[in-house]
This record gives C-alpha cells, sequence and structure tokens, in this order.
C-alpha cells in the first residue's frame, strides 16, 4: 500500500434511468474502489449523479439507500437539475465543485470490472497522458488505436478518466454547441490541442448494454437520429471542414428523415442568430473527419 | 403430460412388436444412451436439491487461468446478466500453480453477492472434456450452460434461456449468437478486428446440423436432468468437437428449440492457443469420424414439418443444374399497347463473353402490331451499359435499327455510359411498322465496377433516386409499369 491518497470524482448525468440498473452500477463502482484500495493504496472517491430528469429520479429514501450502500468506501452527491441539462453542461456543473486531481465519467448504466480502475489510473498517470478510456464489452468501439501504446483519437465519456487540470485547461465540455454527442470528441480533440495524448485501455472493461439485431446491424431511435445529426453539423463547423458542413446538409436535406431534416434547420437557425461555435484547428492538426467517421476505423458494426 | 396419460402410451408401445420403428428408437435410446459408460464416474458427485433451492440455470466455465482478461470479462459478462437466478461453476482445468492463484486472485475481486453464487472446482487430470462432465454432475440449476473463458455474452442470455423453458421444458434451448475476429495484444489487451458476423443467428437445423456444428455451446442450454438422472455424458475420448457430439445425441432424445435472439459473441482469436491451433488436423479428422460413427447409430426423429424441408431441399438440388442455365437467359417483352406481362416475353441465353453480351429473341407471337418492347438486360443492377446495339430483324428478312436515343431506361446517363443502380435494369422503346417481326437481335458491352457505401456514392442514390422517379412515373404513364 502506497502512502499517498488519490482524490476522485466519478460523476454521472442520469436522465429517466430504472433505479435498479443505477444501484447495479454503483455496487460495481464500489467493488472497483475496494480493490483499488487492497490492491494498490488509499484513494478518496466521490460519485455525483447529475439528475436532468423532469421529475428527480431519487426520493430522499433513495438517496439514504444509496449512501448507506457506500457507506465507508465512497461519498455520494446527488444533484437533481430541475432541467433536462444535456451532457455537456451536466457533466460542467458537476465538475465546478470538484476537488479531486482525477474526474471519471461515465454512462450512468456502465458496469465496472472490478479491476478496472486500477488499469485506467495506472494509465493515466502515464507522462503527458491527459485521457484515458476502458474498453466496452459487449461491443467494442472500433476506433482505431496505436497497438503498442494505446495512443487513440478521441475518447468516449461511457467511461473515461482525466486530470481535474486538463478539464480546467481546456474549460470543460463546450455546453453551448453539444447538447448530447460528440461533445466527448470535442472535448478529446482539445486536450490534444493543449498536447496531451490520449490514451485507449483495452485492458480495463466495463460492461455497456447494447444489443444487435440480427442481421447485426444498429437500430437508432429517434432522438439518436436527431440529436447525432445536429452534434455531426456542428462538429465539423467548429472544427473548420466546411465541406462536410456542406455535405451534411444535403444529406440530411434530401434523406427524407424529419429528425434529419430538422437538425439542418437547427443549424440553419444558429447560423442566423450568429450563435454557431467559432472554427478552431483551421489547418486540420487535430481534427479528422473521414468520410461518416472521426477517426480510422477497424470496421463498421453490420457493414461487412 | 398427465401419469395416466404416459401410462396409456406405455401400455401402447408394450403391445408393438420389437421390429417396429418405434420400439426400436426407444430401445436404442434406452440402451444405448442412458447411463453411458462416463455416468458410474460422475454419478456420486450429483446431489439432490429441493425444488425451491435449485437455481434456473448452471453457468459452467473451464478455465486454465491463463487469460485473465478473458475470465475477468466472462464473469463480468454473467454479473451483467439481468436475469439473475443462476450459480456459477468455474472449473480449473489442469491450472498452474501461478495460473491457480490468479484465478483466485480475480474470484477474491468479485462483489460478495456475486461471489456467493460461485463455486470454484480444481480439476488436475482428463482431456477438456471432462471438466463438462465435472461441471454436468456438480450442477444445481435445472438447466446449464457452458460459457468458456474466451466469449462474450449480452445481458439478456440468461434471461433468454428462462423465457425459453417457460416454453419448452425439458428441451435443449438455443439462442443466438455472432461470430467476430479477435487478438490478444502483447501489451495491451484484447482487441476486435471485425464487426460482429450474423454466422449463428440461424435457426437449429437437425440434418444440416449432423453434417457441420452451427451451435456454438454458449448459445445452447441444456436440462441437468439428462446427465444426472439419465446419464447421458461427455464422450471424453473426444478431444475436440466433444460439444457437438454431446448436444446431438441429447437433440435425439430432447429436441432442440429455437429463441432467436443473439445472445453472445463467439470469438475467433486470430494470434492465440485455441482448440483449433492447439490440435492437429488429424484431431480434428479422427474426432469428425467417430462422431459420425457414433451419431449412426441411432434411428433419428425429425421433428415436425421437416418432411417438406427435405422434400424442398432434394428438389433445390436437382433443380441447380437447370437454374445456372436459368441465369444466363434474359427476357424481352414485347406489347401490343397493353402493359407487359410475361405471356407476351422471349427468351434468350447469352451468347457473348463478358464484358459483351449477344441475345437472339424469336418471337412467339408473330405480329405487325407491336407497338413497344422492353429489354430486361440482367436481374442484378449496379454496373454501367457502355455500348447497346438492337436490331429488330422482319420475316422477309428485312431489318431495322432502333437507335438508343430513342429509348427510355431505368438508368442514368453517366459520361459516355448509362449507370443502372437499382434492381430491374430495364430499356423500353416504342415501335411501329407494318412488317411481320420474326427475331430481334440485340448485343452490346457492360461493366461492373460500382462501389457503394462511401460519401459521393450516397449523394449519388439519392439523386438517382430521384431520377429515376421521374422516369418511373413517365413509363407509368404509358402504362408500362
Amino acid at each position: 500500500m502506497s502512502g499517498n491518497s488519490k482524490k476522485i470524482q466519478i460523476q454521472s448525468v442520469i436522465y429517466g434511468n430504472e433505479k435498479q440498473s443505477l444501484f447495479r452500477a454503483v455496487k460495481g463502482l464500489r467493488q472497483a474502489v475496494s480493490v483499488y484500495r487492497k490492491r494498490v493504496g488509499d484513494i478518496e472517491a466521490k460519485l455525483v449523479y447529475g439528475d436532468a430528469s423532469p421529475e428527480p429520479i431519487f426520493s430522499v429514501d433513495d438517496i439514504e439507500q444509496m449512501q448507506n450502500l457506500l457507506d465507508g468506501v465512497m461519498e455520494f452527491v446527488y444533484k437533481p437539475f430541475g432541467f433536462n441539462s444535456g451532457t455537456a453542461r451536466g457533466h460542467n456543473m458537476m465538475a465546478e465543485e470538484c476537488e479531486s486531481e482525477y474526474m471519471m465519467i461515465m454512462n450512468p448504466d456502465i458496469l465496472l470490472e472490478p479491476s478496472c480502475l486500477i488499469k485506467l489510473l495506472e494509465a493515466i498517470e502515464q507522462d503527458k497522458v491527459g485521457m484515458v478510456e476502458a474498453r466496452q464489452t459487449p461491443l467494442e468501439h472500433a476506433k482505431e488505436y496505436d497497438k503498442n501504446t494505446g495512443e487513440t483519437s478521441w475518447a468516449s465519456t461511457a467511461c473515461t478518466i482525466f486530470t481535474k487540470k486538463v478539464f480546467d485547461e481546456v474549460q470543460g465540455f463546450d455546453a453551448e454547441t453539444f447538447f448530447l454527442y460528440c461533445d466527448d470528441l470535442d472535448f478529446s480533440w482539445r486536450v490534444r490541442m493543449a498536447g496531451y495524448r490520449v490514451l485507449y485501455v483495452p485492458s480495463a472493461v466495463v460492461y455497456h448494454s447494447k444489443s444487435l439485431t440480427v442481421e447485426a446491424g444498429w437500430k437508432p431511435t429517434k432522438a439518436e437520429i436527431y440529436y447525432s445529426a445536429e452534434a455531426a453539423l456542428l462538429l465539423a463547423h467548429k472544427w473548420s471542414d466546411l465541406d462536410r458542413v456542406h455535405a451534411l446538409q444535403e444529406i440530411y436535406k434530401v434523406s427524407g428523415n424529419e429528425d434529419e431534416i430538422n437538425a439542418v434547420k437547427e443549424y440553419e437557425r444558429r447560423k442566423e442568430e450568429g450563435t454557431l461555435p467559432e472554427c478552431i484547428d483551421e489547418e486540420h492538426k487535430i481534427a479528422q473527419f473521414l468520410g461518416d467517421d472521426y477517426c480510422e476505423m477497424r470496421f463498421r458494426i453490420g457493414a461487412e | 403430460m398427465s401419469n395416466s396419460k404416459q401410462n396409456e402410451i406405455i401400455d401402447c408401445i408394450q403391445n408393438m412388436s420389437e421390429h417396429t420403428t418405434l420400439v426400436r428408437y426407444i430401445k436404442h435410446i434406452y440402451e444405448d444412451m442412458f447411463f453411458d459408460n462416463y455416468y458410474e464416474q460422475y454419478k456420486e458427485n450429483i446431489v439432490s436439491v429441493p425444488e425451491g433451492e435449485r437455481p434456473f440455470l448452471t453457468v459452467l466455465i473451464r478455465t486454465q487461468g491463463k487469460r485473465e482478461e478473458g475470465l475477468r470479462e466472462a464473469l463480468l459478462c454473467v454479473m451483467a446478466q439481468t436475469f439473475t437466478d443462476y450459480e456459477i461453476i468455474i472449473i480449473g482445468h489442469k491450472a498452474t500453480k501461478e495460473c491457480k492463484q490468479i484465478i483466485h486472485e480475480i474470484l477474491d475481486d468479485q462483489q460478495e453477492e456475486f461471489r456467493q453464487k460461485i463455486r470454484f472446482v480444481e480439476l488436475d487430470e482428463g482431456t477438456r472434456t471432462a471438466p463438462l462432465n465435472l461441471g454436468f454432475s456438480l450442477a444445481r440449476g435445472q438447466y446449464i450452460s457452458v460459457f468458456d473463458d474466451d466469449d462474450i455474452l449480452f445481458d439478456n442470455w440468461a434471461d433468454c434461456f428462462y423465457r425459453g423453458f417457460k416454453e419448452h421444458d425439458g428441451q435443449i434451448l438455443h439462442s443466438y449468437a455472432f461470430a467476430q475476429n479477435w487478438q490478444n495484444l502483447e501489451k495491451l489487451g484484447y482487441r476486435a478486428e471485425s464487426s460482429p458476423k450474423a454466422n449463428y443467428c440461424e435457426p437449429f437445423d437437425l440434418a444440416r446440423q449432423l453434417a457441420v456444428n452451427k451451435c456454438p455451446l454458449m448459445t445452447l442450454a441444456f436440462p441437468t436432468v439428462m446427465f444426472q438422472k439419465y446419464g447421458i455424458t461427455f464422450n471424453e475420448t473426444l478431444n475436440v468437437m466433444e460439444d457437438w457430439e454431446y448436444f446431438m445425441r441429447l437433440a435425439y432424445v430432447v429436441g432442440v428449440a429455437d429463441i432467436p435472439e443473439p445472445t453472445a459473441i463467439y470469438r475467433f482469436w486470430q494470434n492465440v492457443e485455441n482448440s483449433a491451433t492447439l490440435h492437429s488436423q488429424e484431431d480434428w479428422d479422427e474426432s469428425f469420424a467417430e462422431i459420425q460413427e457414433n451419431l449412426s447409430r441411432f434411428g433419428l426423429y425429425f421433428p415436425e414439418s421437416y418432411a417438406k424441408d427435405i422434400v424442398k431441399n432434394i428438389t433445390k438440388n436437382y433443380k441447380q443444374d437447370i437454374t445456372e442455365e436459368e441465369n444466363k437467359k434474359s427476357t424481352l417483352y414485347y406489347s401490343k399497347g397493353e402493359p407487359f406481362h410475361d405471356l407476351m416475353t422471349a427468351r434468350a441465353v447469352d451468347t457473348g463473353v463478358y464484358p459483351e453480351f449477344n441475345y437472339w429473341f424469336p418471337l412467339k407471337v408473330r405480329s405487325n402490331k407491336i407497338s413497344a418492347m422492353r429489354f430486361d438486360i440482367s436481374d442484378e443492377s449496379l454496373f454501367l451499359l457502355k455500348r447497346i446495339d438492337i436490331e429488330v430483324i422482319f420475316l422477309n428478312g428485312e431489318k431495322k435499327i432502333i437507335p438508343f436515343e430513342d429509348c427510355v431506361h431505368t438508368g442514368m446517363k453517366f459520361h459516355d455510359d448509362i449507370l443502372f443502380m437499382y434492381r430491374h435494369p430495364e430499356v423500353i422503346w416504342e415501335f411501329e411498322d407494318e412488317r411481320y417481326i420474326e427475331c430481334v437481335h440485340i448485343s452490346g458491352e457492360i461493366k461492373r465496377f460500382i462501389e457503394r457505401g462511401t460519401l459521393s456514392t450516397k449523394l449519388l442514390d439519392i439523386f438517382l433516386a430521384f431520377k429515376n422517379l421521374r422516369k418511373k412515373r413517365y413509363f407509368h404513364k404509358k402504362g408500362w409499369f
């Protein structure tokens, strides 16, 4: 056991989640913290839930139950926002009171493998590493990474750790631009722009419930289609790929899909209002737009 | 089934001759399948579990402790199950001292509530089939499924079996799985190398399954009673494909119920030791021969509706040669003003060699009243028509050339060629002539090459959809669609 105690704030934005699945995820987290203490050394951990649901998910009894569950292992803070903050704004709000050196962001339905925290913290302590990401199972993300170092283009906030220093340096997530998707891409790219490396850690495994159809394809929901289309337009705009913005506008307009058409309207509305984000990385040193991908991919789900 | 009904059936069979198929089938199963050689060896492990204390599922994990990341991930997948009435038996098979220590460490890391569900049993002898017999004999669950330490489960896996059990109690339960290529990176860990493919997402087919195993072990849940009470055990002489042989023998007796949901990913390892690399081709060949031999000792009961399928398959094979010839044929439709239909067609075989085509269509109806013709170039799309020459030959030997500019088609202009993106590539032309037609000669050249899925082809798709719509409207007005 080393004498230096680390501090980590773990945060999730919750929205209409089932309590049962939250409790299950928290048990996994509690175990991961306990295993870290047992095998590596002391760690002070705090779990913050930012509730963006129209009505708070947790009652007073639930909060007490959660505190009892985590008693002696980690502190629990529950923050009902009272409005739908989206992920980027939600995480920024929770980060305001963060006093830890490390921040961990995870989807609330993620289940950690007990040794996962050890592996992620070990990775982030390497030189010039600003952000690390766990491997998701049962469906691994297909983005390419260096087979020796794990260095990659961006990290998904399904389960990621970064330092508070880096978070402050890049001024957190861009909540003015992104609501649900691509906020993590944008954040990762800004972390890299600030001179840090982003690492993928395949041996740190987390369970993220997903399913495929029998044809091995995805079934996106309406909200997923709208917000991902909107985010795709805004991300391309912010990272100075206006050709892609135009191509996406054309595709969405003639797609016949109401949600994609609405996403274009929203982009055009912002343009008229002058509320689009400022263009950065004009020389394309960081951001990559390869067709519809944001980095090299090893494969495409359902496409082979 | 009620006891009185069962007695009635037994009485009925007792009065039948021992030469009848039914009696022979039952006798074979009873004498040759039940209480086989290995049962004696394992029966002392079997304990009677009171009904209320029985979990629904026993998850049997074989490990040698060599794949730490795999075992950790396997346990995570089980822990993530939405249905939780299960126990886990981990058999540490021939694990070295260091490996045993790793397994213990992994178990120590688990949540207490989850750890309570796990029994760890060490086994230092036997082939890789021995842990299966040991696990099946120790199981307390009503059903048992084998999930080795290098595969992946979706969280509906156990629930899917439970739902299947509610409908098909007693049968083997079969769900679906994807196949995916993986690598073990020396420095970092496991890495997926391909998208999951739906290789194991098909209903169980008894006849096909006799030739090839399409059901990975974790897609199956076996009724424990068939091992523990009727003594049908795994054949330990087999080093590979032991699961296939057991599954089939049991399928003969209890049948298989499909639950058509993907529940797992079967990993194909590209660079690590597995049963495929550990055993020689001879091992595989020997085991295959032994399995075929064993399965051929018994008669087969084919489930309902199989007769139709078998007939369909046989007929299909018989027709295959004819179909191949058919594929080289194309169709010319001709019309006297009415919409094109199958009675007014001429068929011809392509005598050209790709990229060229060459058809001579003899007209069945010799007429001088033909007002339109349609040539279906191919059944497939995605090709460029580079050249086409259409020539109508009359009974008197005279010819008339149809200029392509006078035709309409379901493709679009693409540089100097015509691009056909969609099914039913067709070329249509109006026709007016007093002479009687003998045949139509159509020749030309095509090129197949379009690569789909890129951004530019996506745009092109959308564009073409609109263009095509306009053309179709025109054809529709003419009554040709």
